[in-house]
C-alpha cells in the first residue's frame, strides 16, 4: 500500500525557535523514551506469526486475517503488523522501527500487577522499592544537572522511575503556578521559603515542582508541532508524545521519559475493542518519529507491555493473560525493519502447559543493549541486578 | 482581588447552574455555621493526638468534628463513628444530593439518561415539558451519571456526619475498584456505589457479595461474557473476574493459588451477567443457566459438587470471606491505609478481631483504632488528591455543590472512579508527591472563590483577623489547618504580607498553608 506518512526532508528550524542549549545539560547518550502497555498487549496480534503452520487453527476468529492491505501488512513472509499499525509500515521499512517477538517475564507471572512490578522493578523482587530506569537515572550526570532530566507523563509516579530525582509531568500548556499578577514576585518566593529546608518527601516533591516550573519557562519559544505530515492524535497519549518531542527540541536536559498506554486487557471482543488503540498507537508513534525525523540519532524509543496473552481466544472472542508478547524499539541508529528473536513456536508441544507462547527473549535483554549501546549508561550492573543480558543486535 | 460577596456569588452560580430550586437558593448555599469563619479561634486547636484521629478518621477535620470528639471523648467519638447508621445526616447534605437527579436512578433510566442526550439536545424544548423524571429546565448531559455520583462523593466526604463511613467507602471503591468511564460501568457503577455505602462497616461476607453480585463490577471485568467452554471449538471461560477477584479482592498474595485455581473459579462465575433488557432486567444482575458450566469443581482443595447452578458462587463466597490469607490480606491493607506500616502483631490481632466477630469490619477497626500502633504511631502519610482537596474544603468550611471540585480532582489525578486499573488508586507517597502543581493551582482557585460553585466566607475571615496582629492570625491559622504548625521564622515571613495591610494577604496566607509541605501528610 501507498506509505500514508513518508518522512519529509529535512527542514531544519531556525535557530532562534530553539531553546540555547543550557550550559550542564549534555545527555551523554540518546534520549529513552519509554511507553508502556498497560493491561498485557497481545503481541501475537499486533505482530502476527501467519507462517506459523498452526497459526489459523489455534487463533480462530482473531487469526482470520489474511497479509493483504486490508488485512495485515505482510512484513517478512512469516510475520505481519496488523493493518491497524498500517501508520507505522513506513517506520519499519525505513529501518527505524525493529520489533522483538516472544519477549517477557523469564518467569510465569500472569498476574497484571505482579508482572507490572517485575517489568518495571527489573527484578523478581515482592516489593520493588525502585525501577530499573530510575535506578539508572540515580547515577548522576556531571554533565547534566537539569531540573527535567527524566520525566513521567501523567499524574502519578509510575514504578520503573521511582528511585531516581525524576519530574511528573501534566499537559505542559497548563504547567503554570496560577497566582494572580499582583502577588508576585512574593507569592511565589515565599513558597519556595515553605519548602527550601524539609528533607520529607512532600518538601523534595515540592523542591523539584518549583525547579520543573523554572526550567518550563521559555518552552513556549519551541514549535508545538513539528512537520505538518507528524500527526499526532489528539488524545492523551497523542498529546504525551507530541510534548516529549518537544521537550526534546527545546533541549532542556531530558534524557528519559516514561508514558503509559493503557487499555490492553482484551478479555472480551478483541478485534472490537483493540482497533481504535492500535490506530491511535501507531499514529501516534509514527507521527513522533516522523516529527524528530532530523535528530533521531539522539532518540530511542522502547515499547513493552508487562506481558503477552494467551495463544487461543476464549469464549468472549478475547485472549486470557499470557506470557511472551512483543517488543519495539524506534528511532535511530537502530537496525529497524526486523524482527527479532527466536520464535518460540505456536505448535501444541511449543506452547507451556497453560498454552501460553513460550519467552524466548526476556525483556532486559533488550532494554540492556538499549541503555548500554543507545542512552550509554555506566550503571547496568545495578539497573539489572543478578541479569547477564544476551544482546541480539538491535543497536547494530 | 475583591471578595465576592454572598449575593452576587449567588446570582452568579445560577447563571452558571442554569436551574435552582424554587426559593432561589440551592440548598449548598445556605447559611452554615461551619462557614462562618469569624469564630475560627473560638476553641482551642486540636492537639497532637485529635489531629491524629480526626486526619485518619475522617478527611481532614471540621470546627464541629474536634467539638464532638472533645465532647464524647475519643473512645466514644470512634465508637459513634463505627456504627454510622445511629448518626444523624446533616439536612443541608440530604438537600445537596436531592439536586442530583440521577444519583438514585435505576439502571435503566441511568442508561436512558446517558443514552438519551444527543436527542435531547436537539428536542430541548419539548424536553423541558416531558422530561422524563418531571423537572422542568434540566436537560440530560453526556456522563451526567457518572459526574453526580463523583459529585455525591465530593458532597458526603465533605459535608457528612458520617465521616468515618466515607473514608471506608473510599476504602472498599479501591479495594474493589470499577472505571466508570468503561463502557456500561458508566451508568451502572452509580448503583454499584449504592449498595457498597451501607455494608462499608458491615460483614465483609457481605460486601465482596454485593460486589460479585454488582453488574458494575460483571461487566468491568468482563464476566458478563463469562460462558461454559464451547466443545465445538474449545474455547473455554473468560479468566478475567475469576483472577481479580483472588489476587485484589480476597486472597491477595498470588503465590496461595494457582492458574487452575483461577480456571475453576471462571467456571464457577460462567452465567454471573447482567440483564440485557431482553427478557431480563435490563442492568440487574441475572444467572444464565444455559451459560453454566454444572460440572464439579475444586477451588483451593475445596471439592465443589455437581448441579449446583447458582450455589456453586455461595459456596465460593463464603469459602473466600473466610479465607485465611484473605482475612491477611484485609487486615494488611486497613493497616496500611491507618497506619502506614504496622508490625504483624497488630495483624495478627485484627486477624483474631475478624475470625471472632465473623468478619465485621467496624469490630476490626474498633481494634484496630484502640491499638497503641494507631494511637501512639508517628508514621506520615501522605494525603492524596481527594484526601487534600476534601481537608482543604473542611478545614475553611467551605461550601460547594461538588461540581468544580471533581474537574480539579480530575487534574490532581484523582476522580473519583477513573482509576484505569482493577487495583484502585496507589496509596504509597512516592507514586503522588511529585503532582503537587494542580494541588497548588487548587488552593489558590479556592481561596480567591475561583472555583465553580464553591465558595468560602472571606467576609467572616476579614472580621476574624480584625484586632487581631499579623503574627496571630498566621499562628491561629496555621494551628487550625496544621498537625506540624509552621516554624516561627516561617510564620514570620508569612505574616509581613500583613504589613501593610494588604486586602487580599489573608487569602494569600491561607493559600500557602494549603500549599505547604505540611498540609500534604496527614
Amino acid at each position: 500500500m501507498p506509505p500514508d506518512n513518508p518522512l519529509p526532508r529535512a527542514t531544519p528550524e531556525s535557530h532562534s525557535d530553539r531553546l540555547i542549549l543550557r550550559p550542564g545539560a549534555e545527555p551523554a547518550g540518546a534520549v529513552l523514551v519509554t511507553i508502556i502497555l498497560r493491561g498485557g498487549a497481545d503481541g501475537l496480534y499486533l505482530f502476527p506469526a501467519f507462517g506459523d503452520p498452526s497459526f489459523r487453527a489455534l487463533r480462530g476468529s482473531l487469526g482470520e486475517i489474511e497479509p493483504s492491505a486490508q488485512g495485515m501488512i505482510d512484513l517478512d513472509g512469516y510475520f505481519g503488523m496488523h493493518a491497524d499499525l498500517s501508520r507505522l509500515q513506513e517506520t519499519y521499512q525505513s529501518g527505524h522501527l525493529a520489533i522483538v517477538h516472544g519477549v517477557g517475564l523469564s518467569q510465569p507471572i500472569l498476574s497484571h500487577f505482579d508482572a507490572t512490578r517485575a517489568i518495571e522493578g527489573g527484578s523478581f523482587e515482592p516489593s520493588p522499592t525502585d525501577g530499573w530506569l530510575g535506578r539508572h537515572f540515580a547515577s548522576p550526570n556531571e554533565a547534566n544537572r537539569a531540573p527535567l532530566r527524566a520525566v513521567a507523563m501523567g499524574s502519578s509516579m509510575p514504578l520503573v522511575l521511582q528511585g531516581a530525582n525524576a519530574r511528573l509531568l501534566g499537559d505542559l500548556d497548563d504547567m503554570r503556578l496560577e497566582v494572580p499578577l499582583g502577588w508576585e514576585p512574593e507569592f511565589t518566593r515565599l513558597l519556595a521559603r515553605l519548602y527550601a529546608r524539609g528533607d520529607d518527601l512532600a518538601a523534595v516533591s515540592g523542591r523539584g515542582v518549583l525547579d520543573t516550573l523554572a526550567a518550563l519557562k521559555g518552552i513556549g519559544a519551541v514549535p508545538r508541532t513539528g512537520p505538518t505530515t507528524a500527526r499526532y492524535r489528539h488524545d492523551r497519549f497523542g498529546n504525551q508524545l507530541r510534548q516529549v518531542a518537544q521537550l526534546i527540541k527545546a533541549e532542556v536536559g531530558l534524557e528519559g521519559a516514561v508514558i503509559s498506554l493503557e487499555g490492553w486487557d482484551s478479555h472480551v471482543q478483541q478485534m472490537e475493542k483493540l482497533a481504535p488503540l492500535l490506530q491511535n498507537f501507531g499514529a501516534s508513534l509514527s507521527a513522533f518519529i516522523v516529527d524528530l525525523h532530523d535528530q533521531l540519532d539522539r532518540v530511542t524509543v522502547v515499547v513493552l507491555s508487562e506481558f503477552g496473552r494467551r495463544a487461543a481466544p476464549n469464549q468472549a472472542g478475547g485472549t486470557d493473560h499470557g506470557r511472551a508478547g512483543a517488543m519495539l524499539v524506534l528511532g535511530g541508529g537502530i537496525r529497524g525493519g526486523q524482527v527479532y528473536g527466536r520464535w518460540p513456536g505456536l505448535g501444541e508441544e511449543q506452547l507451556d502447559a497453560d498454552g501460553n507462547l513460550q519467552v524466548t527473549t526476556d525483556y532486559r535483554s533488550v532494554l540492556a543493549e538499549v541503555l548500554d549501546r543507545r542512552v550509554k549508561s555506566r550503571s547496568l550492573g545495578r539497573v539489572f541486578p543478578q541479569f547477564e543480558p544476551t544482546y541480539l543486535g538491535i543497536t547494530g | 482581588m475583591s471578595l465576592v460577596s454572598r449575593r452576587e456569588f449567588g446570582h452568579w452560580a445560577a447563571c452558571a447552574a442554569g436551574a435552582l430550586s424554587l426559593s432561589g437558593c440551592a440548598p449548598w448555599e445556605a447559611a452554615h455555621p461551619e462557614r462562618d469563619l469569624s469564630h475560627l479561634a473560638d476553641q482551642p486547636p486540636a492537639t497532637p493526638a485529635e489531629w491524629r484521629i480526626l486526619n485518619r478518621l475522617t478527611f481532614g477535620p471540621r470546627r464541629a468534628d474536634l467539638a464532638r470528639l472533645r465532647r464524647l471523648g475519643p473512645d466514644g467519638w470512634i465508637d459513634e463513628q463505627l456504627r454510622p447508621a445511629t448518626i444523624a445526616e446533616a439536612d443541608d447534605l440530604l438537600a445537596a444530593l436531592a439536586e442530583l437527579e440521577t444519583l438514585n436512578a435505576d439502571p435503566e433510566e441511568a442508561h436512558d439518561r446517558e443514552t438519551d442526550w444527543e436527542t435531547a439536545e436537539a428536542i430541548a424544548p419539548i424536553w423541558q415539558y416531558v422530561s422524563k423524571v418531571g423537572k422542568p429546565g434540566r436537560i440530560p448531559r453526556v456522563g451526567q451519571v457518572r459526574h453526580e455520583l463523583a459529585q455525591a462523593t465530593v458532597l458526603r466526604a465533605t459535608f457528612s456526619n458520617r465521616a468515618l463511613q466515607a473514608v471506608l467507602v473510599e476504602f472498599w471503591t479501591d479495594h474493589f475498584c470499577i472505571n466508570d468511564a468503561h463502557d456500561q460501568c458508566r451508568w451502572l457503577k452509580s448503583a454499584d456505589d449504592r449498595h457498597l455505602r451501607p455494608l462499608a462497616l458491615g460483614k465483609f461476607r457481605d460486601l465482596l457479595s454485593a460486589s460479585m453480585h454488582s453488574p458494575a463490577m460483571l461487566c468491568y471485568l468482563d464476566n458478563f461474557e463469562n460462558r461454559r467452554r464451547d466443545d465445538a471449538t474449545g474455547a473455554k471461560p473468560n479468566e478475567n473476574y475469576a483472577r481479580e477477584l483472588l489476587e485484589l479482592h480476597t486472597l491477595g498474595d498470588t503465590s496461595a493459588y494457582t492458574i487452575r485455581d483461577i480456571q475453576e473459579v471462571a467456571r464457577i462465575l460462567t452465567g454471573w451477567s447482567v440483564g440485557s433488557g431482553w427478557g431480563e432486567p435490563y442492568g440487574e444482575f441475572v444467572f444464565r443457566p444455559d451459560e453454566h458450566d454444572d460440572g464439579a469443581k475444586v477451588v483451593l482443595g475445596q471439592t465443589y459438587p455437581a448441579g449446583q447452578g447458582l450455589r456453586d458462587g455461595e459456596q465460593l463466597l463464603e469459602q473466600l470471606a473466610n479465607h485465611p490469607q484473605t482475612v491477611a490480606h484485609l487486615v494488611k491493607k486497613l493497616c496500611a491505609r491507618f497506619v502506614g506500616v504496622a508490625p504483624s502483631s497488630l495483624h495478627d490481632r485484627l486477624a483474631q478481631t475478624y475470625r471472632t466477630s465473623g468478619g465485621e469490619i467496624s469490630a476490626v477497626l474498633a481494634e484496630l483504632f484502640r491499638s497503641p500502633e494507631f494511637r501512639d504511631g508517628t508514621e506520615p502519610l501522605l494525603k492524596r488528591p481527594f484526601h487534600f482537596a476534601v481537608s482543604a474544603l473542611r478545614g475553611l468550611g467551605a461550601n460547594t455543590s461538588g461540581a468544580g471540585i471533581v474537574t480539579h480532582l480530575e487534574a490532581m489525578g484523582q476522580r473519583p472512579f477513573a482509576w484505569a486499573r482493577p487495583d484502585g488508586y496507589p496509596r504509597d507517597a512516592e507514586s503522588w508527591a511529585e503532582g503537587f502543581l494542580p494541588r497548588w493551582n487548587f488552593a489558590l482557585a479556592l481561596v480567591q472563590n475561583q472555583i465553580a460553585e464553591t465558595w468560602i466566607e472571606l467576609e467572616s475571615l476579614d472580621q476574624f483577623a480584625q484586632h487581631r496582629t499579623p503574627q496571630q492570625i498566621c499562628r491561629c491559622l496555621s494551628e487550625r489547618l496544621l498537625a506540624k504548625p509552621l516554624s516561627e521564622t516561617e510564620l514570620a515571613s508569612l505574616a509581613r504580607l500583613n504589613a501593610p495591610r494588604s486586602p487580599d494577604a489573608l487569602q494569600q496566607q491561607l493559600a500557602l498553608l494549603l500549599m505547604s509541605p505540611q498540609f500534604q501528610w496527614s
